[in-house]
C-alpha cells in the first residue's frame, strides 16, 4: 500500500484543515442559541448581579412576588407579564430577560419591552444608570405624552358600599381614580381590578368567583362612567378618601398600570381580589409602605381602606350618595301631598301648569321637580318606562324645574353624611356570655370573622343589611362538664329594604348551617339547615322597621325521622333603635314541617343590644320555643367585641 | 337600604371596547361603552363628556348647579369667577339647548357655544 508523496502531503493537509475549519466556522457562524448579548447588554447584565437586584423589594413588588414556602412565585398567572419561560418562579431570570428585551428592536414602540414593561424600564434605567441612548427604542413615547396631556395630580380611593344583591358587591368594592391637574373628579380616570364574566346563574358565579376560575383585569375608564354604573345603576352609596401620594409616586404607580393593563390574574373573592391588587399598585408608588405582605388568608375591602388609613396615605373623606339616596333624603323634605305630586309627575300624570292652584313654595317646587327627575331616571334604568316616553317626560320636567330658579343650598351638601365606613366595628368579633337553657345553664363563647349582623351598631354600614359568614359559637355546660358546638352559620344573609311610594323592594334572607334541634327524646342534636324567606318590610331605618316574611326550612341530620326534614311557615318583626345606643328586635316564627320528621316549631323571641363604643357592645337574647308540644325557655346575655 | 326590587343575582360585566357616538337622553347600562381617549384632544373630550353625561348634565343644568354642570364648566375653561352668571345663563335658556326630547349631544354644545 504506497501513494504518491504529493497525495499523502494533501490527506495530511486535509487532517488539520478540516477540524480547523470547522472550529472557525463555530465561532464566527453560530446558531442564535449561542449567540453572544452585544457588551453593553453584558455589561448592565453583570451590573445587576453585582447589585443582586433581583432581590430587591421594588422588583418583588412589579413582579408580585410572594413567598411561598419553597420559593417564590407570582400572583400573575398571564403568560404575557413574564419575559423568561419560568419568570413567574425565578427572579433571577425574569430580571435578565427583561434587561435583554429592552435590546430587542421593534416595529411599533408600543410593543417594545421599553414600554410593554414601562415601570421595570424606569426602575432599572435608574439602578443601573442606563444610557438609553444606546438602546433600540430610548424610550416609551406614549407614555410621556400621556402624563404631559393629562398632568396627574392626585390619587383617591373610591369606596362603592356593599350591596347584598349581587355575590361580587356583597362586602363592597374598591377602585383608585386618578385626578389631572385641571380638570374635575368626574373626568378622572378610575383604575378597577374586577373579575371579567359572562356568567348569569348566581350560585356558578359565587362558586368560580371563591376558586379563581374567572381571570380578572385593571380596567381603565373616566369616573363618570364608573359612577353611572355605581351610584346611577347599582344604587350604592360611594365614600371617596383622597390619599397623599406624590406626583413622583403617582407617575411610578401609572408605569405600573400601564405593565397590568391587558394582564390576567386569577381572580378570587377573598384573596387575590378588587382590594389585594390595589394594594400592588400603592406599593408601586411607595415601596415602604407595608400592605401586601400583611395578608393573613382572606382581604375585606373595608379592612383595606382601615390597613391603607392605618399606613397614613389618606387624608380626607368625602360621601357621594347614590340615586336612592337622593330620592330618599328629596322625598324626606316633602309631606305625602308633595311626594305624591312629585311621584305623578314622574309617572307622566300631570300637566304643565301643575303649581298654579296650589300653595307650595318655590322651595318645594323646586324640590319637587328634582325629585320627579331622579325618580324617572331610575324608572328608566329598571327598565320601567320606555326611551321615548323617558326622553318627552325627563325633558319637560327639566324645562319645569329650570323655570323656577337656582336654589341657595346646593342640593347634595343637604344630604346627612353617614359615619365613615372605617370608622365603624371592626370585621372580626368574638362573643363571651352565659345563659340558661330550660334548666341548664351554659357559659358560650362565639367566633365570627365576617361581616355585620342586624344588632350590630350600624354606623358606617349599610342598613338592614346583614351578612354573617361562618359564626361559630360553642358552649359549656357546667352540669355536665360538656363543651359542644351549638350551632355553625356558614351563612346568614338577612336584607330588609323597607317599602314606601317610591321604591318597592322585596326584603329576603338565607341562612344555612349548623343549628339544634329538640327531639322526642329530650336531648336537642344538630341538624343541618337551609332556611330562605322572602317577604315584605315598611317603615325607615331611623324610627323603625316591621316585616314579614314567609320561609322555608329543610333540615337534614340523622337523629330525624327519615333523615330530613322539610317545612313552611313565616315570621313578623319589629326592629328599631330606641335610641342611638339601643336596639331592639322582637319577633314570632312558625315553621310546619310536613315531610320527613313531622313537627310544628314556634319561637318568640326578644334581642336587644346596647353599644358601649363602635367595637364592644352587649347583647340580651330571650327566646320561647315549642317543638312537638315542648316548651322551652331559652336567655342568655353576651359580651361583643369586634377586632 | 337601597331600592333593590329584584332578587336574581346581577353580574358586573366591565365592557371597555367601543367607541362613544353622538348620543340622545337615556344612559341606562351602567357600562359605557367607551374607548380610553388616547390622545389629548379638546374637542373630542368635551364632546365625549357631554355625549356620556346627557342625562345627568341636563339635570344640573335644569337646577343652575350640580357637579356635572362645574365639570362642563371646567371642559369649556370658563374662568371661575364667570361660574355663576354661566350657569344662570344656561338655566335661563334651558329650552334653547334641549330643543327636543330626542336632541343630539352634538346639537347640545353647539347650542351652548351660540349662546355664550
Amino acid at each position: 500500500m504506497s501513494t504518491a508523496p504529493g497525495r499523502r502531503y494533501g490527506r495530511n493537509i486535509a487532517r488539520i484543515l478540516f477540524p480547523l475549519i470547522v472550529i472557525i466556522s463555530c465561532i464566527f457562524f453560530s446558531p442564535p442559541a449561542f449567540a453572544q448579548d452585544p457588551p453593553y447588554c453584558e455589561e448592565l447584565l453583570e451590573a445587576a448581579r453585582r447589585q443582586k437586584l433581583h432581590d430587591d423589594r421594588y422588583w418583588h413588588i412589579l413582579m408580585h412576588y410572594q413567598q411561598r414556602i419553597i420559593g417564590i412565585e407570582s400572583l400573575i398567572d398571564d403568560p404575557n407579564f413574564f419575559l423568561a419561560p419560568d419568570g413567574k418562579t425565578n427572579p433571577v431570570s425574569e430580571l435578565e430577560a427583561t434587561i435583554r428585551a429592552f435590546f430587542t428592536p421593534a416595529d411599533n414602540e408600543n410593543d417594545s419591552a421599553v414600554c410593554r414593561f414601562a415601570a421595570r424600564f424606569e426602575w432599572l434605567t435608574e439602578k443601573l444608570g442606563i444610557d438609553t441612548g444606546r438602546l433600540p427604542v430610548p424610550a416609551c413615547r406614549s407614555f410621556e405624552n400621556f402624563m404631559e396631556a393629562n398632568r396627574p395630580s392626585s390619587v383617591t380611593l373610591a369606596f362603592p358600599m356593599a350591596h347584598l344583591n349581587s355575590p361580587a358587591s356583597m362586602f363592597g368594592h374598591t377602585l383608585l381614580f386618578i385626578e389631572t391637574a385641571d380638570r374635575s373628579k368626574l373626568l378622572s380616570y378610575s383604575v378597577s381590578y374586577s373579575a371579567v364574566t359572562n356568567e348569569t346563574f348566581g350560585p356558578f358565579f359565587a362558586f368560580k368567583g371563591l376558586f379563581g376560575m374567572y381571570p380578572g383585569y385593571f380596567a381603565v375608564l373616566p369616573y363618570y362612567a364608573k359612577l353611572q354604573q355605581y351610584s346611577d345603576v347599582d344604587h350604592r352609596d360611594i365614600w371617596e378618601y383622597r390619599l397623599n401620594l406624590t406626583e413622583p409616586e403617582i407617575r411610578r404607580m401609572l408605569l405600573h398600570i400601564r405593565e397590568l393593563e391587558s394582564i390576567a390574574s386569577d381572580y378570587y373573592f377573598f384573596q387575590e381580589n378588587c382590594s389585594y391588587l390595589l394594594y400592588f399598585l400603592l406599593e408601586a408608588a411607595r415601596p415602604s409602605l407595608e400592605l401586601s405582605q400583611r395578608f393573613h388568608g382572606w382581604l375585606i375591602p373595608l379592612d383595606s381602606i382601615r390597613a391603607i388609613q392605618e399606613q397614613g396615605l389618606i387624608t380626607e373623606a368625602s360621601y357621594r350618595p347614590s340615586r336612592t339616596t337622593k330620592i330618599r333624603h328629596l322625598a324626606s323634605n316633602l309631606d305625602g301631598h308633595g311626594q305624591e305630586k312629585a311621584l305623578a309627575l314622574a309617572k307622566g300624570d300631570v300637566q304643565e301648569g301643575t303649581f298654579s292652584q296650589t300653595d307650595l313654595s318655590v322651595q318645594e317646587q323646586r324640590t319637587i321637580c328634582e325629585l320627579a327627575g331622579e325618580y324617572l331616571q331610575y324608572l328608566y334604568t329598571k327598565h320601567r318606562v320606555p326611551e321615548k316616553t323617558y326622553q318627552e317626560r325627563f325633558l319637560r320636567i327639566l324645562q319645569m324645574r329650570s323655570a323656577l330658579g337656582i336654589s341657595s343650598e346646593s342640593g347634595l351638601s343637604r344630604v346627612p353624611v353617614p359615619l365613615q365606613p372605617d370608622r365603624g366595628h371592626h370585621s372580626n368579633r368574638v362573643s363571651l356570655g352565659a345563659g340558661i337553657k330550660g334548666d341548664d345553664a351554659f357559659a358560650e363563647i362565639r367566633i365570627r370573622p365576617a361581616y355585620h349582623h342586624l344588632m350590630d351598631y350600624d354606623g358606617g354600614y349599610v342598613e338592614g343589611a346583614q351578612l354573617v359568614f361562618a359564626d361559630v359559637a360553642l358552649r359549656y355546660r357546667p352540669e355536665d362538664r360538656r363543651l359542644f358546638l351549638e350551632r355553625l352559620d356558614v351563612i346568614d344573609i338577612f336584607s330588609l329594604s323597607p317599602r314606601d311610594r317610591f321604591f318597592r323592594p322585596i326584603s329576603w334572607k338565607l341562612s344555612t348551617g349548623l343549628f339544634r334541634v329538640e327531639t322526642d327524646h329530650d336531648k336537642d342534636r344538630l341538624v343541618y339547615r337551609i332556611n330562605p324567606g322572602a317577604g315584605f318590610a315598611f317603615g325607615n331605618n331611623t324610627e323603625g322597621l316591621i316585616y314579614t316574611m314567609l320561609e322555608t326550612d329543610i333540615n337534614i341530620g340523622g337523629v330525624l325521622e327519615k333523615n330530613y326534614s322539610a317545612g313552611i311557615g313565616g315570621s313578623a318583626g319589629a326592629v328599631g333603635n330606641l335610641c342611638r345606643f339601643w336596639k331592639v328586635h322582637a319577633f314570632v316564627r312558625d315553621i310546619y314541617y310536613s315531610l320527613g320528621d313531622t313537627r310544628n316549631f314556634f319561637e318568640a323571641a326578644v334581642h336587644q343590644n346596647f353599644v358601649i363604643n363602635p367595637d364592644q357592645s352587649v347583647s340580651i337574647e330571650v327566646c320561647r320555643s315549642r317543638t312537638h308540644d315542648i316548651y322551652q325557655t331559652e336567655a342568655k346575655a353576651l359580651w361583643n367585641l369586634f377586632f | 337600604m337601597q331600592g333593590n326590587d329584584g332578587l336574581a343575582f346581577q353580574v358586573l360585566a366591565v365592557t371597555t371596547n367601543g367607541t362613544c357616538g353622538n348620543q340622545t337622553f337615556g344612559i341606562t347600562s351602567g357600562t359605557l361603552n367607551c374607548e380610553q381617549p388616547k390622545k389629548f384632544v379638546s374637542r373630542e373630550t368635551i364632546n365625549s363628556y357631554v355625549a356620556d353625561n346627557m342625562d345627568n348634565l341636563a339635570n344640573d343644568i335644569a337646577r343652575g348647579q350640580g357637579e356635572y354642570l362645574n365639570t362642563l364648566a371646567v371642559l369649556m375653561e370658563v374662568p371661575e369667577g364667570s361660574r355663576a352668571d354661566f350657569y344662570t345663563l344656561l338655566q335661563s335658556n334651558f329650552s334653547r339647548i334641549y330643543t327636543s326630547p330626542q336632541v343630539s349631544s352634538v346639537d347640545v354644545l353647539s347650542n351652548i357655544e351660540s349662546l355664550m
